[in-house]
C-alpha cells in the first residue's frame, strides 16, 4: 500500500497505532520524500527555463531596437508566451509541492511521536527499533527549508 | 555511591526550600553577562526531548528571560550560541548547541558533532520536564491524544504526563548510551546535569518528581525497590563512568501556562517571578560548582 492509500479513520492520514500501519506510514513518507525531491527538481528546471527565456527576450528587444525587424519581433513575442506559459506551469508545481510538503511533515511528526510506545508496546527487536530510528532520522525537522 | 545521590538530593532540597522561603539567599552575584576578550572556551550541549524547554534554558541561563506565552517557539533546527556566563570570578566563554530533540537530519548532524568518537563537550544539560512537553505539531498532538484516550472518550493530564515520560526515558537512555559509547568522559565530558525544568508548574508535586529523577537508598544503602526507569539509567551512567559528576536540579526558565490538551484547563504556575528567579540562581550556583 502507498502513502495515498494509507488513510485513518477519517479519510485524511491516519495515526499508526502497530508495527504493520507504522511501518506502512513510513514508507508512505519515504515515497513521498523521493516525489518531493523530484517537485524539487522540476521547479527549479522551470525557473531555470524562465530566467533563460526572460533574458533572451531582454537580448531582442535590446537588438530589436537598434534594427528593428518584424523576425525579432515575431521572436519577442514567442518568447513572452513561452515565458508565460512557463509561469503558469510554475504555479502548478509549486502548489503540489507545497501539498506534499504538508503531507509529508504530517505523517513524519505523527511517526515521531508515536515511534517509541508502538516498539516497546509490541516488544520490537532492537535491531529494528535502531533500523526504524535511522529511517526516520533522514527527514529533515522541516522539510519545507529544505527548499 | 549513596553519598553521591544524598548530596545530589540535598542539593535539589536546597534549592525548594530557597524557592519556599525557608532558606536564606546568599549575597553572591550569579548570572550572565556580555562576553569579553581572552576567554577561554567552555563547550556544552543542551539535549531533551521536544518542547522540554532547551532553548528558554539556554535563554534563561544567559539573560534572556521572558513571562508569558509568547515567548515560547518552536526552535529551528540547531541553535548555536555563543553566551559568556559569569560564574564567581572566572568569566567563560561557553559555547552552547541545542540539539534538536526530534529524531532528524538535524539531530544525526549534531550529535555526530557534540558526541562521537573525536568530540566531546565539557559539560552537558539534559532537560525535562516531568512529562510537560509541549507537542508542537497538530498530526503529533491528534497521535498523543488518540493513544491516551481512555475507553469514556476522556483525556487525562497524567495520561498524557506517561505517554512524554515513557519517551523522555527513550531519549536519555540513547543520550547515556552514546555517552558510554563514545567515551566522552574519558576524553572531556566533565559534568552532566539533568534539568528539570517547569518546576513551577508541579511544585506542589515537587518530591515526587525529585524522586522520579533523582536515586535514593535506605538507611542501609540499597536502592529504592520502586525506582523509576530513569533512576536506574542514571545510576548506571555513573557506573560506568565514575569520574562524571552529575547534578539534578529543578528550574524554571519562564512562567508559561502549560496545555496537556485543548479538552483540559491549562496548568498555571504554582509559583511566582521570584521563586523562578531564585530555581536560576540555584541552577547557577550548580553550574559555577561544576564548571
Amino acid at each position: 500500500m502507498t502513502a495515498n492509500e494509507y488513510k485513518g479513520e477519517h479519510g485524511g492520514e491516519g495515526v499508526a497505532h502497530d508495527g504493520a500501519s507504522f511501518e506502512q506510514a513510513l514508507r508512505g513518507a519515504e515515497e513521498l520524500r523521493k516525489s518531493t525531491g523530484r517537485l524539487r527538481i522540476r521547479l527549479r528546471t522551470l525557473r531555470l527555463t524562465m530566467v533563460g527565456g526572460a533574458s533572451a527576450i531582454l537580448v531582442v528587444v535590446f537588438v530589436a531596437a537598434g534594427e528593428p525587424r518584424w523576425e525579432l519581433s515575431g521572436l519577442a513575442v514567442g518568447l513572452v508566451g513561452a515565458v508565460a506559459a512557463g509561469l503558469r506551469a510554475e504555479r502548478s508545481v509549486r502548489s503540489e509541492l507545497g501539498r506534499h510538503e504538508e503531507r509529508l511533515e504530517r505523517t513524519v511528526g505523527m511517526l515521531r511521536e508515536v515511534f517509541v510506545h508502538v516498539s516497546r508496546r509490541e516488544q520490537w527487536e532492537k535491531s529494528r527499533v535502531r533500523r526504524t530510528r535511522e529511517r526516520i532520522a533522514r527527514f529533515s525537522i522541516d522539510e519545507r527549508r529544505l527548499w | 555511591m549513596a553519598d553521591t545521590w544524598d548530596g545530589i538530593r540535598e542539593e535539589w532540597d536546597a534549592a525548594v526550600q530557597l524557592v519556599n522561603g525557608s532558606r536564606s539567599r546568599s549575597n553572591e552575584q550569579l548570572g550572565a553577562t556580555r562576553a569579553g576578550l581572552g576567554l577561554s572556551q567552555y563547550p556544552i550541549a543542551l539535549t531533551g526531548e521536544p518542547g522540554a524547554g532547551k532553548s528558554v534554558l539556554f535563554d534563561a541561563l544567559s539573560g534572556h528571560t521572558g513571562v508569558g506565552d509568547a515567548e515560547s517557539r518552536r526552535s529551528p533546527d540547531r541553535e548555536e550560541g555563543h553566551r559568556t556566563f559569569l560564574l564567581g570570578s572566572t568569566k567563560l566563554r561557553v559555547s552552547a548547541m541545542v540539539v534538536p530533540g526530534q529524531e532528524s537530519l538535524q539531530r544525526e548532524r549534531a550529535m555526530n558533532r557534540i558526541l562521537s568518537e573525536n568530540t566531546s563537550p565539557k559539560g552537558l544539560i539534559h532537560v525535562v520536564c516531568w512529562g510537560h512537553n509541549k507537542v508542537w505539531d497538530r498530526t503529533g498532538q491528534r497521535a498523543l491524544e488518540r493513544n491516551v484516550r481512555a475507553p469514556d472518550g476522556s483525556i487525562s493530564a497524567d495520561g498524557t504526563r506517561d505517554w512524554h515520560l515513557e519517551k523522555e526515558l527513550v531519549d536519555f537512555e540513547k543520550i547515556c548510551d552514546r555517552i558510554i559509547e563514545t567515551g566522552a568522559a574519558t576524553r572531556g565530558l566533565r559534568w552532566v546535569i539533568v534539568a528539570v525544568t517547569k518546576a513551577d508548574l508541579f511544585w506542589n508535586r515537587i518530591e515526587e518528581a525529585r524522586d522520579y529523577y533523582v536515586p535514593g537508598s535506605d538507611s542501609a544503602g540499597h536502592h529504592h525497590s520502586a525506582e523509576s526507569g530513569f533512576c536506574t539509567m542514571l545510576r548506571d551512567l555513573m557506573d560506568h563512568n565514575d569520574r562524571l559528576r552529575v547534578a539534578v536540579v529543578p528550574m524554571s526558565s519562564q512562567l508559561i501556562r502549560h496545555s496537556f490538551s485543548e479538552s483540559l484547563a491549562p496548568q498555571l504556575s504554582q509559583i511566582d517571578s521570584v521563586g523562578a528567579g531564585r530555581l536560576r540562581e540555584s541552577f547557577y550556583r550548580t553550574l559555577r560548582r561544576l564548571t
